[in-house]
């Protein structure tokens, strides 16, 4: 106690200045965090959070006593695997491409426009992928039948959909990603580089020794990060672009959309809420094991 | 004598006008209202507390967009009730189509004060075990009067949880409610094509567009219900679209729940549409119809599903691209036994928090029950912002800011409504009279509560959304994906939602006995 | 040398060529947004998307900016936008000062303390009560700025930008009795200006897309941002298009090419504000000074 009194009065200005954040966490997010209890409870309206009824772990059980929970909770997680995996490696290429190009209106025309897509809607981007993939006349087919190559049901054969997702994602978070990284170059001590090429290093070598090492602590916040939220779906995308077709489930159909599509006629509302903890839950281990790890290369780049 | 003759006409003329006033029909109904608010009030006068005042907000919330001429029509409904002696304040309020009911349920959740609410038979047992609306038995009484006289029992009972009524159906034609077709008769006469009354003309039909119109597609894959005139005309507790876990055949005396999946009727219901589809009468890729309305409304599309009053509402918008054009509804086997499963399916509900149900129904009352309070509330106020031809309402000629689209399909009356130029007034009589002769199934008033089984329900959902959306678009071959069908259903849980559907069924038939 | 440079202009190529192809690869489906936007719904819905459509309309965009609802929409976002960016970013910024200070003992408990709450999340339904039941903030401008406020994610972004400038500058500062606003505001600010750039980007595109809050929170037509009154014009063509009866005005609904135009309606006033803060993406300032 008294030690966090000395600490609180050498540092106060520190403290000080944080406070408004912290309040701002507190009064938002932790305060309505006791609503968690919805996940144990037979909520109803009357009763409110506090009074209805306690039923324990019965809000888990058509989630896992069903028979989808491993093969949701796996799409789930291999779809936002290859998310950061592809989509990281991605945008870094292209963060470090942009800062080759000399010329700085071509290199600020390509970052414009590789940004494009991310202000599509989810609706918007569902109409986009049944162009491409529709059976009868979608791009996809058109041009395999360019290349004499017989059409591809896409709609109905799951097997494809998990490289067409990331396809999408990279489209539309390649520029966003993009912006961030490169703003993470731009800060590079040019005298670095410069020092580089004065000891007889390429252009590659450079990139290997000095942007890349530097990017690493970035790289590293922004996949711990996406590693906490690892067990949420992209439900908005997912849904709008797979819909009711059941027939690609097998491969697509993560956590949020089979609970979106089994609750919606029960109109229940714990149950989700129940999901929702599981959700929370494993993704917070998760990244806690991914920080210990990360703090044991590095202690600084860990998030925490 | 001549003052006993006197005497004698002034008491004639007394018994006259009290008789008069007794027998007034919906010319006097405006001063029967005044002479119940006029009542009401005067027992607030005296002291007595049983009836409530009618005064104060009502607080009504629907969906959708607020109409942009909102303000005025407002004004003048208020002006209207306090001309008629109810002096209401109105609030509107729209929730988003698509959130709709997450927003009623917030509302419940945090004890807003709204009184009036569009609800839904179908969630109907939902909202009602977490209390979010209020029984309307009591203030039936003493503010709904007409109402309660005007709207048959049997639609009362469609709208009751346990003998409560919980929300104002609204008053349409509900035999066999959703199994229609709707089909383009322009093209039905093209081809000379006799009118359709079997599965087979309707196979024929579809054929005939398909070798002779390139352009069109010959039916989307939402029209299943349809087909169970063919198949089998049973009552599913749960599931709108022609499909659910249970079935009971309303024939059967002993209301026994079946298992739907395991049925015939599916198999064949799923047979039939892998044969559409191969045959290439439906889309090959479940989002190429995207909007089967905008579809049929450009030609696209051959025939649709469509219910009792669906053609009316369709009807101006399809005009409007196929002048030309014709639609048509399709009822297999019209010879059949003609069912009522429900008798109602449009709500308005009173929330469990509002402060103000007495005036709520009142409300609802007042504009049920004339004509002009009607058409005011449903369609504006005359000449500004509607026009009537005759019966007939258009809004041509209606400046898009004077517009008022209201939600009136929340409160439909079918006495009362006004169709469109294109609704032939034979049409309009054959629909006031399509429930004649109608058999009301023995179930008519039950429903289901799923909150005993929920997890079961869930899983169910979730298997259901699975195959059956597929199956019913003719993706699925019925032997291939059966098993796996039925073997994902016994593990969630259906034969244990089947029990309870049976158990709570026995239940009502008991009760209904009593 | 000759031959380096060569290779060098090769390279160069190399790299326009494989950015002009992702480019492609994001642009045309934009200049087809355009191109439907402006196209005639019939035209759309016989033949689907294309960048050669049969008819041509304004119809979509008259649909849109029927009424001044729009106007007072775009008001409403660029406020909320304005402010809540501004707020955002300082409390952001400052969080991460203090995250970032070495001889701060309690900066990775500040850490872990706002990155749960980029996990757990109590769901709709308590969060709504608690915030129009005990927050009163039903029906406010306050609503739409406040409960977004922070996002973790870019404090740490931010942190993370503080913690790769050379220590010694603070140091010295420290040495001449600086504090850490002091520190803050004259020496971490001006030389962070790339990261601020870009949270400030991320910030703003985060309140202008947001229609959730409006959806929840705000009942008052006249507190609408631009985002929720398009979602609305969405929902009503949907129930239109189902529900045809006495609809007035233009021959069919424009409910494809409406979706395309609300894209554009949307990203209208951010292209033109882009490029001008493209040209604080570049490096802070006298990092040089280390050495004086």
């Amino acid at each position: 106690m008294k030690g966090m009194f000395k600490e609180l009065r050498s540092n106060r200005w520190y403290y000080l200045m944080a406070l408004p954040g912290l309040l701002y966490f507190l009064v938002f997010c932790y305060l309505p965090l006791p609503g968690v209890l919805i996940a144990f409870k037979d909520y109803n309206f009357k009763d409110g959070i506090f009074g209805s009824p306690w039923v324990g772990l019965q809000n888990f059980a058509f989630y896992f006593q069903g028979d989808y929970a491993w093969r949701t909770t796996f799409n789930t997680l291999f779809i936002n695997a290859n998310y950061i995996v592809v989509g990281t490696v991605i945008a870094v290429a292209f963060a470090i491409l942009l800062n080759e190009i000399r010329t700085s209106f071509f290199r600020r025309t390509y970052q414009s426009l590789m940004f494009l897509p991310y202000f599509f809607s989810a609706v918007v981007v569902g109409n986009f992928v049944y162009l491409m993939f529709s059976s009868k006349y979608g791009l996809m087919n058109q041009f395999r039948d360019l290349l004499r190559l017989a059409p591809v049901d896409w709609y109905s054969a799951p097997g494809y959909w998990v490289t067409i997702l990331v396809g999408v994602y990279v489209w539309k978070n390649t520029g966003y990603a993009v912006i961030l990284y490169l703003a993470t170059i731009v800060g590079i001590d040019d005298e670095l580089y410069e020092a580089a090429a004065l000891d007889g290093a390429n252009r590659w070598q450079s990139i290997r020794h000095i942007t890349l090492p530097l990017l690493v602590p970035t790289i590293t916040i922004v996949t711990l990060l996406a590693v906490g939220k690892i067990f949420y779906g992209d439900f908005q995308t997912i849904y709008s672009i797979v819909g009711d077709n059941g027939l690609l489930y097998e491969t697509t159909d993560v956590i949020d959309t089979y609970v979106f599509r089994a609750v919606k006629n029960v109109g229940d509302v714990s149950m989700p809420a129940a999901v929702g903890l599981y959700q929370s839950i494993c993704g917070f281990l998760f990244v806690l094991g991914c920080n210990w790890a990360v703090k044991k290369m590095n202690n600084d780049n860990a998030l925490f | 004598m001549t003052k006993k003759k006197l005497l004698a006409s002034v008491l004639i003329m007394m018994l006259l006008s009290s008789l008069l006033a007794a027998c007034s029909g919906s010319g006097g109904s405006a001063s029967k209202k005044e002479g119940n608010a006029g009542e009401e009030k005067n027992e607030q006068g005296t002291g007595g507390e049983e009836k409530a005042q009618v005064g104060g907000t009502v607080k009504i919330v629907l969906p959708g967009d607020a109409p942009k001429d909102l303000a005025n029509v407002q004004k003048a409904l208020e002006d209207k009730l306090s001309a008629d002696g109810l002096p209401l304040k109105l609030e509107f309020t729209y929730f988003p189509w698509d959130q709709y009911s997450n927003k009623l349920n917030l509302i419940a959740a945090s004890g807003e004060k709204y009184d009036l609410a569009w609800t839904h038979v179908s969630w109907l047992s939902q909202i009602v075990s977490k209390h979010v609306v209020a029984p309307l038995d009591e203030w039936l009484e003493t503010n709904g009067k007409d109402l309660r006289a005007s709207i048959p029992s049997a639609n009362w009972l469609s709208a009751s949880i346990d003998n409560q009524i919980y929300g104002i159906p609204t008053l349409v034609p509900t035999a066999e409610n959703n199994n229609f077709f709707a089909i383009r008769g322009d093209l039905r006469k093209k081809y000379n094509l006799p009118e359709i009354r079997t599965l087979a003309d309707f196979e024929h039909y579809l054929d005939t567009i398909k070798k002779n119109e390139p352009g069109m597609m010959p039916i989307a894959n939402d029209g299943t219900r349809g087909l169970l005139r063919e198949f089998g005309d049973v009552y599913l507790p749960v599931g709108d679209m022609g499909a659910g876990p249970g079935y009971v055949d309303p024939a059967d005396a002993e209301l026994k729940v079946h298992n739907f999946y395991e049925s015939e009727i599916f198999k064949n219901i799923v047979n039939t549409k892998r044969k559409w589809y191969l045959n290439g009468w439906m889309p090959k890729d479940a989002q190429e119809i995207k909007d089967p309305e905008a579809a049929l409304n450009n030609g696209k599309l051959a025939a649709i599903w469509s219910n009792v009053l669906k053609t009316t509402e369709r009807i101006d918008a399809f005009k409007k691209t196929l002048p030309q054009g014709e639609l048509e509804d399709v009822y297999l086997n019209p010879d059949k036994p003609k069912y009522i499963f429900d008798a109602a399916s449009n709500l308005l509900s009173v929330f469990s928090t509002s402060e103000n149900p007495e005036g709520a129904v009142a409300f609802v009352n007042w504009f049920r029950s004339q004509q002009e309070s009607y058409d005011l509330f449903s369609y504006g106020v005359k000449d500004v912002n509607y026009k009537l031809d005759g019966s007939a309402i258009s809004v041509e000629g209606i400046d898009e800011q004077q517009t008022y689209h209201q939600v009136y399909w929340a409160w439909d009356d079918i006495r009362l409504k006004h169709f469109s130029k294109h609704v032939s007034p034979e049409l309009i009589q054959s629909l006031q009279k399509w429930d004649e002769g109608a058999i009301e199934a023995s179930t008519l008033g039950f429903r289901f509560n799923a909150d005993p089984v929920k997890a079961e329900m869930a899983q169910i959902n979730a298997v259901e959304k699975e195959y059956v959306d597929a199956a019913y678009a003719g993706f699925s071959e019925y032997d291939q994906f059966f098993p796996k069908f039925q073997s994902k259903l016994k593990s969630a849980g259906i034969d244990k939602v089947i029990a309870e559907m049976q158990r709570q069924m026995d239940a009502f038939v008991a009760s209904k006995q009593k | 040398m000759h031959a380096q440079k060569t290779r060098y202009s090769l390279s160069q190529a190399l790299f326009h060529l494989i950015a002009i192809a992702f480019c492609a690869f994001t642009t045309i489906p934009f200049l087809l947004t355009v191109m439907v936007s402006i196209s005639g719904e019939s035209s759309v819905i016989q033949h689907g998307y294309s960048l050669f459509p049969d008819t041509f309309s304004w119809d979509a965009y008259r649909l849109i900016f029927s009424g001044d609802e729009i106007w007072r929409g775009y008001m409403v976002s660029i406020t909320v936008t304005a402010i809540g960016t501004g707020l955002g970013l300082l409390l952001s910024a400052m969080l991460a000062h203090t995250m970032a200070g070495q001889k701060v003992k309690y900066r990775n408990g500040i850490a872990l303390f706002i990155f749960i709450t980029m996990i757990f999340n109590a769901g709709l339904v308590p969060w709504y009560i608690f915030v129009t039941k005990y927050l009163h903030l039903k029906d406010t401008l306050a609503a739409l700025i406040l409960p977004m406020l922070i996002n973790p994610f870019h404090v740490f972004l931010i942190r993370n930008y503080f913690k790769s400038l050379p220590p010694a500058l603070m140091e010295s500062a420290e040495m001449e009795g600086a504090g850490p606003f002091y520190v803050f505001a004259k020496i971490m600010l001006p030389l962070s200006t790339p990261i601020i750039a870009t949270v400030a980007l991320f910030y703003s595109l985060a309140y202008w897309n947001d229609w959730g809050l409006a959806l929840w929170l705000i009942d008052d037509r006249k507190l609408y941002p631009l985002q929720f009154i398009l979602f609305k014009i969405q929902s009503m063509i949907h129930y239109m298009s189902t529900q045809g009866n006495l609809v007035s005005g233009s021959q069919t609904l424009p409910s494809e090419t409406a979706q395309m135009a609300m894209v554009l309606v949307t990203i209208g006033p951010i292209i033109l504000v882009y490029p001008f803060i493209q040209r604080y993406f570049v490096k802070g300032i006298m990092i040089g000074a280390v050495k004086g």
